[in-house]
């Protein structure tokens, strides 16, 4: 029996799992942050994101020096400088591009990109859909905090149709893009969604993306209190919070018992359902950088050693 | 049988806290409160806490970090 | 050495895998395309890599990351993708990747004409990018200079951690010539990037220079070192401190200004150009690339008609030379620029000799149609009438 999506029903044999290690000992092994505080707004949820990335980098067991991160323009854009791993702090929108480019050329390199929402969907969606549809081995992990806060509030691909932006002052007059549904019509291997609100589930989502051969990406609903939610009537984090927590909903294919972290599981009928929660797609397709590598050894057969043609 | 009691230690970094309140708010057991005036997360009732870690895991400023505090003689345990 | 039948565009290619590029991201662009098809089949050959993006600033950001991990790697386009590319390119420069662009120019603005030839980017390739960004820009004449040159241009990327554009034209990309080229490319000189020689936990950072003229090691990424590429929050002592983003007044200052200065000390090692009787000359024709051609034939004619013409023949452009426009001009009456754009070279040109008294005249092309001697030598006489 296997269950949806090409999930196996037997489970590989678990690897001793560390999770319960405390903060400070992570940031020495992971992360290289200053003695002052970050510089999110207080609340924000890329901190919670951050720390569960960090997590997930313990939770898959990576070395940190094979990381490599890219991402550009935006809130999150300091995050790349807090690990221990190298960044490409780029221009906006173009982290998937550098990505293409980090792990192309080095295929031992672990390549996340770090991106926002409009970042990744609005200016650089064209680099994201064609990254999934390559299936390059690379964890695109977007912050989707409903607009852009970086510029001050103003309304992005994901802000929800009717809330309120600097730039929609009126209500969002355009629908929103669905990052997931998108990723996964582009070809991703792996589609995943979580929130700050549900850390454990957020960690283990991530580690799974940086385990899996091939394009995974991973939505983090991460609230935007002091832009997104003051105007549209949750002014705290806690507010946010309350609100991922309430409206989320596991989906079916996240299925074993203990990885369900507590959260409801998604059944068609319901409606007025908000954030489905889990892996939503899990395709094994091959991988870019291994065909390429394959080609490229026919190719050099052909034509041994010598680089004169 | 002897039931064990697991305890646990909770530091909080006063110079990287900024009063977001996710802390207490998440924390079921009303381990942390805040003081005033600058609203910045504090440990009330240490002996409450469950170690869920939930605090550390959410703070979005990496302040907290709860401990196992590892209990020397066995009598401790009971 | 053999003699092998090329076209320009694949001498580009060839240029590049001499020069050490094993890491190549293209997209389709008339006439530029042959570099992107060339680099298809060449890159695997030589154990590199290929990689079509969906777009110019697709091909510039892979290459910028492939560059981070110590690969060498190029791109090249034309027209309207170098335009898109202007994005790019200024967050290289400024993030100080070392990278090749061959920018293979089409004539007109927008779309323009694809498959037709100008020289109308010389000012983009300097001004194009945002900000206050320096450019390393070299103009090969001939299909075999333009192998040459590439390697070159390899080179100096990496001994400079910059953005070097090699700026062709349609002309030269699409033209066939015998070439001489090496047998063994093993055998040509390569320059390495600075890379750092203390151990990682006493890495600065991929920024850390105390003087202007200073070029800092660059640390491969997944080498051990933690190894940030960044346009913003560059300080003396690297990247690391991100705690407020952006610089202080004294960081940009010095930012910039060291972008600059990087080049200008090492301006003689960038220098290139070629005079022809320039000793004696009272007429001196100022061009780069392929007119530069015309203008040596101009000055034969010239000279059999008993004008005492000479020839500087730029190669390359950026940082601009202006020293050797001067002392090759110091006997000359007059000055010719043939060009095929409305002067761009001519400005350059005129800034390098102003109060010399020299007369400064353009012969501008705009139609693609390479500038006949004829017709410099008609200006010739007119400026000398």
């Amino acid at each position: 029996m296997s269950l949806p999506n090409g999930m196996p029903a037997t489970r590989p044999a678990k690897k001793k799992l560390d999770l319960q290690r405390p903060l400070d000992e992570l940031v020495e092994m992971y992360a290289d942050i200053p003695d002052k505080s970050f510089r999110y707004c207080p609340g924000c949820g890329l901190g919670m994101a951050q720390s569960a990335i960090m997590r997930a980098f313990h939770r898959a067991g990576v070395d940190i020096t094979k990381v490599a991160t890219a991402g550009g323009s935006g809130c999150y854009s300091v995050m790349g400088h807090y690990f221990k791993s190298s960044h490409i702090h780029g221009s906006h929108g173009r982290g998937c591009a550098y990505a293409t480019g980090l792990k192309l050329a080095r295929p031992e390199l672990t390549v996340l990109t770090l991106q926002g929402d409009g970042d990744l969907l609005a200016i650089g969606g064209n680099h994201f859909i064609h990254a999934a549809r390559r299936n390059i081995d690379i964890t695109v992990i977007c912050f989707n905090n409903y607009n852009f806060g970086d510029t001050g509030g103003q309304f992005a691909p994901t802000t929800p149709l009717g809330s309120k932006t600097d730039t929609s002052s009126l209500g969002m007059p355009e629908p929103a893009f669905d990052a997931c549904k998108l990723a996964i019509g582009a070809g991703a291997g792996f589609v995943a969604r979580s929130t700050v609100a549900h850390p454990a589930h957020l960690t283990k989502m991530i580690a799974d993306a940086i385990e899996w051969k091939g394009f995974a990406f991973v939505e983090v609903m991460q609230h935007c209190h002091v832009l997104w939610g003051r105007r549209n009537g949750m002014p705290e984090a806690m507010d946010m919070m309350r609100f991922y927590k309430d409206n989320s909903v596991l989906h079916l294919s996240t299925v074993p018992e203990e990885e369900r972290f507590d959260i409801p599981v998604y059944s068609e009928d319901e409606k007025d359902v908000k954030f489905v929660l889990g892996v939503l797609h899990r395709e094994k397709k091959p991988e870019y950088t291994e065909e390429y590598a394959k080609l490229r050894a026919k190719a050099m057969a052909k034509l041994p050693a010598k680089v004169k043609s | 049988m002897a039931k064990t009691k697991r305890s646990f230690d909770i530091e909080i970094s006063e110079t990287r806290c900024r009063s977001c309140a996710v802390c207490w708010e998440v924390c079921a057991p009303k381990v942390l409160s805040w003081k005033p005036p600058l609203n910045k997360a504090i440990v009330k009732d240490l002996a409450a806490c469950t170690g869920c870690r939930l605090c550390e895991w959410l703070c979005p400023d990496w302040a907290i970090v709860v401990r196992p505090v590892v209990l020397e003689s066995s009598e401790a345990l009971t | 050495m053999t003699k092998r039948l090329l076209l320009g565009n694949d001498a580009f290619c060839e240029g590049l895998i001499a020069g050490g590029v094993r890491f190549y991201a293209g997209y389709p662009i008339t006439p530029a395309t042959e570099i992107a098809e060339a680099m298809s089949r060449r890159m695997p050959q030589v154990g590199g890599t290929y990689v079509q993006m969906e777009d110019e600033l697709g091909s510039m950001s892979a290459i910028m990351g492939a560059s981070a991990t110590g690969v060498k790697s190029a791109t090249a386009s034309a027209g309207p993708g170098m335009a898109l590319m202007q994005n790019e390119l200024g967050q290289a420069i400024v993030a100080e990747i070392p990278l090749v662009v061959v920018n293979v120019q089409r004539a007109g603005p927008g779309i323009g004409n694809a498959t037709r030839s100008g020289q109308m980017e010389l000012m983009q390739s300097r001004y194009g990018a945002n900000g206050e960004v320096p450019a390393v820009v070299l103009a090969p004449s001939t299909v075999e200079e333009a192998f040459w040159l590439t390697v070159k241009a390899v080179n100096l990327s990496e001994m400079l951690r910059t953005v070097v554009i090699v700026l062709g034209e349609g002309l030269l990309g699409l033209q066939r010539a015998v070439v001489d080229l090496p047998d063994d490319y093993g055998e040509i000189e390569l320059a390495e990037r600075p890379r750092p020689t203390v151990p990682p936990a006493q890495y600065l950072g991929n920024y850390n220079a105390n003087e202007l003229s200073d070029v800092p090691p660059i640390a491969d990424f997944g080498s051990g070192y933690k190894s940030i590429l960044s346009s913003v929050g560059i300080s003396r002592r690297g990247g690391g401190d991100i705690s407020v983003l952006g610089l202080s007044e004294n960081d940009q200052d010095f930012t910039i200004r060291r972008l600059h200065q990087k080049l200008l000390d090492r301006k003689d090692e960038i220098t290139l150009f070629e005079e022809f009787m320039t000793d004696d000359a009272e007429i001196v024709y100022i061009a780069f690339g392929t007119q530069a051609l015309s203008a040596i034939g101009a000055m034969h004619e010239a000279r059999a008609n008993g004008i005492r013409a000479g020839v500087l023949r730029l190669i390359s452009l950026w940082p601009f030379p202006e020293e050797v426009v001067r002392s090759c001009c110091a006997k000359a009456r007059a000055v010719v620029v043939p060009e095929m754009n409305l002067g761009q070279a001519r400005l350059l040109v005129g800034n390098a000799l102003a109060n010399t008294g020299v007369k400064i005249v353009g012969v501008n092309r705009v139609d693609s149609i390479t500038i006949k001697p004829a017709q410099i030598l008609d200006r010739t006489m007119e400026v000398l009438s």
